[in-house]
Order: C-alpha cells, then structure tokens, then sequence
C-alpha cells in the first residue's frame, strides 16, 4: 500500500469518525435520552433545573430563600423573592422512590417555610409554618427529608406568609418521574403560571392585589421575554403547567389538539384523557398536556382571558370606542398642548408607538413580527415546529409554503417582511 | 395757589425721595397695554378727592396762622349829645370821641402765633402722612388688580380643561359609552368651576372699582394694569431699626410729637390771660355842653374776681396730658404696624418660595409624569386634565403670595414712613 493509499485511508477513516461523531452529537442534542435519567430531561423555558448531590443514596438538594431581580422582559425588571437567585425557584426533577433530602436555607427578611404540595409525606415534613413546624427564621437552614411515593407534577412554595411569598414570585416545579418510563415524551417543558401588579413606574408588585394584577407571566416571564417552545416535527411534547397565582388560567396552543394526561395526581389512565385545544389550569394544582407535534409552523400558547395577554394595562380608563375626538382634542391641546386622541377605533393604534414611558414600564402588547405587531403579551409564547432543526436554538419566523397563507384578495401573499420599525411619536 | 404748590411740592419731593413703591415692569417678552404702577400714583395723587379735601387743612391752618398775626383793630367810640330844656341858653352838644387798643391782644400776638405755627407744622406732617397712605392704597390697589388678572388667566386654563372634558363626556355619553350619572358627575364639576370663575371675575370688577376710585374716577368702568407681578426681591430690608427709624421720622409721629409742645405753648396762653378778658388802653376827649373839652386816657379791663379763667387753663392743662399720651399711642401704634407689615413680608415670602421651589414644580412634573402615563394608555384623559388643573391651581395661590408679598412691602413702607430698602 502506498503512502497516498495510507493516507487516504486514514484520512477516510478519519472523515467517517468524525461524521459518526457529528451524528451522535445531533442525535444526543435532538433525540430524547431516557437511558442518561431514565427520563426526558424536563426543558423550564427560561429558568433551570436544580443539580443535586448523592449522600449515602439520597438525592440532596439546596434551596436558598432570597430576594431576586427579575427581567419580565427588557425594559421591566421587578424586585422578587425566590430561591436560588430565581423566580420560579429552580426545577427539582426526581424519580418516584427516590429519598430525597431538601436543605432549606433562608436569606429572606421574614421567616419562611416550604411546602411540598400534592405530596403524600410525613406530616412533620408537610411545611407548614406555625402547624407542622416552625417558621425558618432569617439566616437559619431547615432541613427536609422524605421517600417519594408518587409520582406526577407537584410544586413547592413557602407556607409562612404565604400571601406576600408567593405573590412575591415564591414556588417551583418539584417533578417526580415514574420509576418506570412508560409514557415517554421527546420534548418535556414546564410552565409556571403567575400574576402580578407592579404599578407604572415602579419595581416592586403589591402583594395586596386580589384581583386586579397588570402582569401575567410564564415562568415570571411576559412576552416577548418568553422564551419559544422548540420542537422537532414529529416530537411527542409533554407540557406541565403550574398555577399559584388568584385565577385560573385557561391556556390555549394553537394549531393542535392535545390530551390532557396528568395533574398533581400524577398520569391519568387514558380513558380519563380528554381532547382539547384549551386547558384550564385552577389555582393551586398543574396539567400536564400531550400531543405529537405534527403541523409545521409558529403556533401561539397563551392564556386565553384577553387581558391576560397583554402588559401592564391599566383598567380604569374611560371608554372611547366609537367617541370622535377631533375638535374637543383641540380643546384639550389647549390645556394640555402634548395630549393626542385615543381609544377612538381600539388598542392597534397603539402599536409601534414609542413616545417614552414611565421608568419600567413596557408597552401592552406590541412586538414587531414578520407581518406587523403581535399584539400580544403576558401569558404568551410560542410554539416553533420544525422538520429540519439540528439544534432547539430560536430558528426565527416560520416561512409558511407557498400556497398556504391567508392573503389581501386579488393580490398574491405579501412576502415576509423584516421585523417593522417602532413608530416614533410625531 | 398756596395749596396747589404745597401739594405740588410734597408729591415730587415723595417722588424724588423715592417713598413710593418700587413700579412694576412690564414683561419686556409680553408687554402688556395698561397702566403703570407709577402713573396709577401720579394720577390719584393729582386727582384723589379725599387727598385734596385733605390738604385743604394745611390751607386752613395757614390762615388760622395769619390770623393768630393779626392784632385786634382799635376801638373808636364817638358820641353827639343834645342839651335838654334846662341847659344854659347857648348851650353846644356834648360830643365825646375815644379811641382804645386791646393791649393784652398785642401782648399775647406772640404766643399766639407761635401755637399757630405748630398747629401748621402738624398739618403739614399730616398731610404728607395722607400722601403715604394714598400712596400706599394705590400701591396695594394696583398689585392687587394686576394679580387678578393673572389669576383670572389661570382659572381660564382650568375653565377650558374641564369643558373639554364635560365636551368629551357628553360625547361619551352620546355614543353610549357612559351612563348619564357619570356625565352629570363631570358636568357638576365643570359647572363649579364655572362659578369660581365667576366669582373670580367680580374679585377683578372690584379690585378694577376701588382703583378707579382712588385714581378718582367713578367706580364702574374697564382699567387694566400693565405687566404681571414681578418675582420677589432677592432679600428684605433688615428688620432691625424700622420701628427706631419709623417712631423718629414718620409723619404721624411727627404730628404727635407737636401736639405736645403746642398744647404747653397753649397753657401759656391761657396763663397770661388770666381772666383779665380784654386790657384797653386809649384816649378820650368830650366836649361839654359849656364848650369845655377834657381829655385824657383811659383804661378798660374785667376784674378776675370770679372767673381768673381757671376753666380754660384747666382745659388747657387736660389737652397738654392728652397730647402726651396720645403720642405714646401713637408711637405703639407705629410700632405695631411696621411689626405687622414685617410678620405680612416674611409669611408672603415664605409661602412664595414654597410655591416656586416645592409645589409648582413638583405639579409640573405630576403634568409631564401624567403626560406619559396616558401616552402609555396607563392613565386617563380625565385624570391628565385634572392634574392641570392642579397645576393651574398652584400658579393661582403663588401669584397670591406674590401679591400679598408686594402689598406687604407697600404696607411696610407705610408705616416706617419712607421707603425701605
């Protein structure tokens, strides 16, 4: 064999290790890895989960209780509690039979708790500040320890305080998968539903708020801070959805017809599932929802109450629908020589205006997309289904086939713009 | 004529010496038609009814001086007797002629006059008093007209704003989209302002009214006054010394310090006449019937048995203790007022700096925080339209310090007597 045999040889070799190598890396980067966990990894769109230690066979993790900065979205940035430097806490995933042990340190200026909610534990461990146990004072670490004997999608949140905590951004996903994957699932995500009312100009949400919040947020997230749901066409996508917030959530995915198949409770047996395209979350418990992710394409998932959609809005100003405003505008230029007309034809003529606003403070609903503003925000987000997609980065806007968008009449369909500019105020 | 030039000569010596208040300027930006604070004195000075009736006093104790100057004129006495039936045949009428002076009138010229010197001095002093005073009613007048005007341009900007917001309420209501107990909600409102200003506008007719009067004009009528108030002086005069300095040279203790020295100049008076009434002194001569002709002087004189004219020096005496008195009350009374006049500058000036440093800027940023708020939809157009009139409110009370601040001074200058620096 020559040298040049020799080394095209080797070099051949060398191509096909290195192609294998590639392909095991898209495989591992794109395909579910049950045998790593002897789960699908569950994906927190924009928080994380916890990382654990194993002590003499139990699964150890730290929670720390802390007053947290949190970007809504930019230009929105509210002082929060919650733990680990997040808001919701970090995502604790384990396996039914695990033993786990929580260590719970508290770096709030008020005692605190934790309770495990949905789990069937010792009362003592139940965390319930003044009942089970005694509140965790400022700069004590409690500790918690348990077996998990169920399995499903649960949450944790304080118990002391529990008003102001978790209105505050306090709780978290606790997941325990089933000894066995039995109903395993490509692309796993969890979403905490939250409410808020940070008033105009401020950072701080008023935890005496009941029913009237003016932010809603996916994993204390608005849009279009939320991070997009990537999935490979063809995936089998599980969605956990999580309320502790004052109202119940009817979320709504677009362009798919899901089951719902678990709670708290853990994974309904298949003849309770239900078909829908909307699930309503109540407080105080999660769903989880599954559907294959057949229909290529950006498909909104967003609460379905209107103004939990939106940013900010306020819900005390006069009714102006059908008013016409022209002459009594100059009136009131008189006065107020900056003062424009609004509300006359609805909200749209709000998008892309950019006239200032108070410190921390975003627009309702107004972000540019591939056809104009999504006039959208607070509970939303997007689901990004693609055939072709080696990685789950962002792939940008869903370049629809020809044929298959909606157009003016008599005109083909408009191509795709790039994302418009903010209007700026005359 | 005396008159005339006396006033003449108070008036520019007033202005000369500066004692009336420092006039205000036009807004060399905006200037305003109407009349100047220095005209507005000018004139009333010239033309104020109550003033000239004032001065008059001065002419009467003019004449009440050259009167005390005068002594009594002599007296003639002439008689023409016809003998009766037992008169001697050739018997010629008895004639009797005299001729006599009141001397004690010519002795007491003296003293007379000199009561009626002092009595001339005060109303003198008086009259310049009336000068400040006017001066200062004309002052206040003015500043308090000018005020009025600017307020009534504020409550303007608010009456605007909340008839645009009745116009949109109505429209709302017209479309449906509120219901008539929130309209009738907005229409109270703007219907209360709309009486404010009403009240407003009399405020400026009376302000308008007593202006005209003290420029001596009839009290219906149209007057503005040129410019707006002017900003506060950097610092007031230095309290100390204005009651010294005012109790020292301020017309009216001027008049009360005379009182006094001519009530002890009047006891003297009334001491030499002592009851003796008139002393006269003169000739006589009387042809008899017989032809013979005597003649010789004679004397004349009540005899102060009775009365020793104790009443008038006890009269005199009483007016002598009142005069002093009165000139303790009246320099507590000069005290009092520049005190006032001080504690009217210093809560005018205070409440002007808390106007132009706290409350009308902090309402200029609630308007342009309230601006944005509604360019976000955060806020509604109600809500932006009261927060100027907020703002409007705020301008209206400082431009009332600022008026109560530059009366204040008028008033302080009043009553020191002169102006203060």
């Amino acid at each position: 064999m020559t040298d040049v045999s020799r080394r095209k040889l080797l070099a051949s070799g060398a191509a096909m290790l290195a192609g294998a190598s590639v392909l095991k890396n898209v495989s591992a980067a794109l395909a579910a890895t049950p045998q790593a966990h002897g789960y699908t990894p569950v994906v927190t769109p924009n928080g994380t989960t916890m990382p654990y230690t194993m002590e003499g066979g139990v699964k150890v993790f730290r929670l720390v209780a802390e007053p947290v900065k949190r970007e809504f979205t930019p230009g929105l940035v509210v002082n929060c509690w919650g733990y680990n430097g997040q808001t919701p806490g970090p995502t604790i995933e384990a396996v039914e039979g695990d033993r786990v042990r929580i260590y719970v340190t508290n770096k709030l200026p008020e005692q605190t708790s934790v309770h495990w909610h949905g789990f069937r534990i010792p009362n003592g461990m139940d965390g319930v500040g003044g009942l089970t146990q005694k509140h965790i004072q400022p700069g004590e670490t409690y500790v918690y320890e348990f077996t998990l004997r169920q399995n499903g999608t649960l949450m944790y949140h304080p118990h002391s305080d529990e008003m102001t905590q978790m209105a505050m951004g306090m709780m978290g996903f606790f997941i325990i998968h089933p000894r066995e994957n039995t109903a395993p699932v490509d692309r796993d995500f969890a979403i905490f539903l939250n409410e808020w009312d940070v008033k105009p100009g401020t950072a701080t949400p008023n935890v005496f708020a009941m029913t009237d919040f003016n932010y809603f947020t996916f994993n204390s997230r608005v849009y279009p801070g939320t991070d997009p749901l990537v999935v490979r066409q063809g995936q089998r996508v599980r969605i956990r959805l999580a309320n502790l917030s004052m109202d119940s959530h009817p979320i709504h995915l677009h362009g798919h017809i899901f089951d719902i198949t678990g709670s708290v409770g853990g994974r309904l047996p298949q003849s309770a599932w239900f078909a829908d395209a909307t699930v309503n979350v109540p407080v105080g418990t999660t769903r989880d929802i599954e559907f294959v992710a057949d229909n290529p394409g950006d498909w909104p998932f967003h609460c379905h109450k209107s103004h939990h959609a939106m940013n900010g809005m306020v819900h005390d100003l006069p009714n102006l629908i059908g008013v016409k405003q022209k002459d009594v505008a100059a009136e009131i230029q008189k006065v107020a020589p900056d003062y424009m007309p609004m509300g006359t034809t609805g909200m749209s003529e709000m998008d892309g205006m950019n006239m200032g606003a108070p410190p921390n403070t975003i627009p309702m609903g107004s972000t540019p997309g591939p056809f104009g503003y999504i006039e959208m925000g607070g509970m939303f987000t997007v689901l990004k289904v693609r055939p072709h997609i080696t990685s789950y980065h962002d792939p940008g806007w869903y370049q629809a086939p020809p044929g298959t968008r909606s157009h003016l009449v008599g005109q083909k369909a408009a191509p795709m713009q790039m994302p418009m500019p903010m209007k700026k105020k005359p | 004529m005396i008159i005339l030039r006396l006033f003449a000569w108070i008036s520019l010596a007033l202005l000369g010496a500066g004692c009336l208040a420092a006039p205000v300027w036009a807004d060399p930006a905006a200037p305003v038609p109407g009349l100047r604070l220095t005209d507005a004195v000018r004139t009333a000075l010239a033309n104020n009814p109550d003033l000239l009736a004032r001065l008059q006093e001065v002419g009467v104790s003019k004449a009440d001086l050259v009167t005390a100057g005068l002594v009594n004129n002599p007296l003639v006495f002439a008689s023409d007797r016809f003998p009766g039936g037992a008169a001697p045949a050739g018997s010629q009428s008895n004639t009797e002629y005299s001729i006599s002076f009141d001397f004690l009138d010519l002795a007491l010229r003296g003293l007379r006059t000199r009561v009626a010197g002092l009595q001339l001095q005060q109303a003198q002093a008086g009259a310049t008093e009336a000068v400040n005073a006017l001066t200062a009613k004309v002052t206040e007048a003015w500043y308090d007209l000018a005020a009025q005007q600017q307020i009534l341009a504020q409550e303007q900007v608010i009456l605007d704003g909340s008839q645009a917001a009745s116009d949109l309420a109505q429209r709302q209501f017209d479309a449906g989209n509120i219901s008539a107990l929130d309209l009738n909600r907005q229409k109270a409102e703007t219907s209360q302002i709309e009486i404010d200003v009403a009240g407003i506008e009399g405020d400026l007719h009376l302000a308008q009214s007593r202006l005209r009067v003290l420029l001596g004009e009839a009290p219906r009528g149209e007057i503005a006054v040129s410019g707006t108030l002017p900003p506060l002086p950097a610092h007031d005069p230095d309290e100390a010394g204005l009651e010294t300095r005012a109790v020292a040279s301020r017309p009216l203790a001027t008049v009360a310090r005379l009182g006094p020295e001519a009530a002890e100049q009047s006891l003297a008076l009334q001491r030499k006449k002592a009851g003796l009434g008139e002393v006269r002194l003169g000739m006589d001569t009387e042809t008899e019937v017989n032809g013979v002709t005597e003649t010789g002087p004679n004397l004349s004189f009540a005899l102060p048995i009775f009365n020793h004219n104790q009443g008038g020096m006890q009269r005199q005496q009483a007016r002598l203790l009142q005069s002093r008195q009165r000139l303790l009350a009246v320099k507590q009374q000069i005290r009092l007022e520049v005190s006032s006049a001080y504690t009217h500058l210093e809560t005018a000036r205070r409440q002007d700096e808390l106007y132009e440093q706290q409350l009308v800027p902090i309402r200029q940023r609630i308007m342009e925080q309230s601006q944005l708020h509604y360019n976000n939809m955060l806020l509604s157009v109600y809500t932006l339209l009261t927060d100027r009139e907020a703002e409007a409110q705020a301008m209206h009370q400082q431009v009332e310090a600022q008026r109560n601040y530059w009366q204040a001074r008028a008033e302080l200058d009043r009553s020191v007597g002169s102006p203060t620096p």
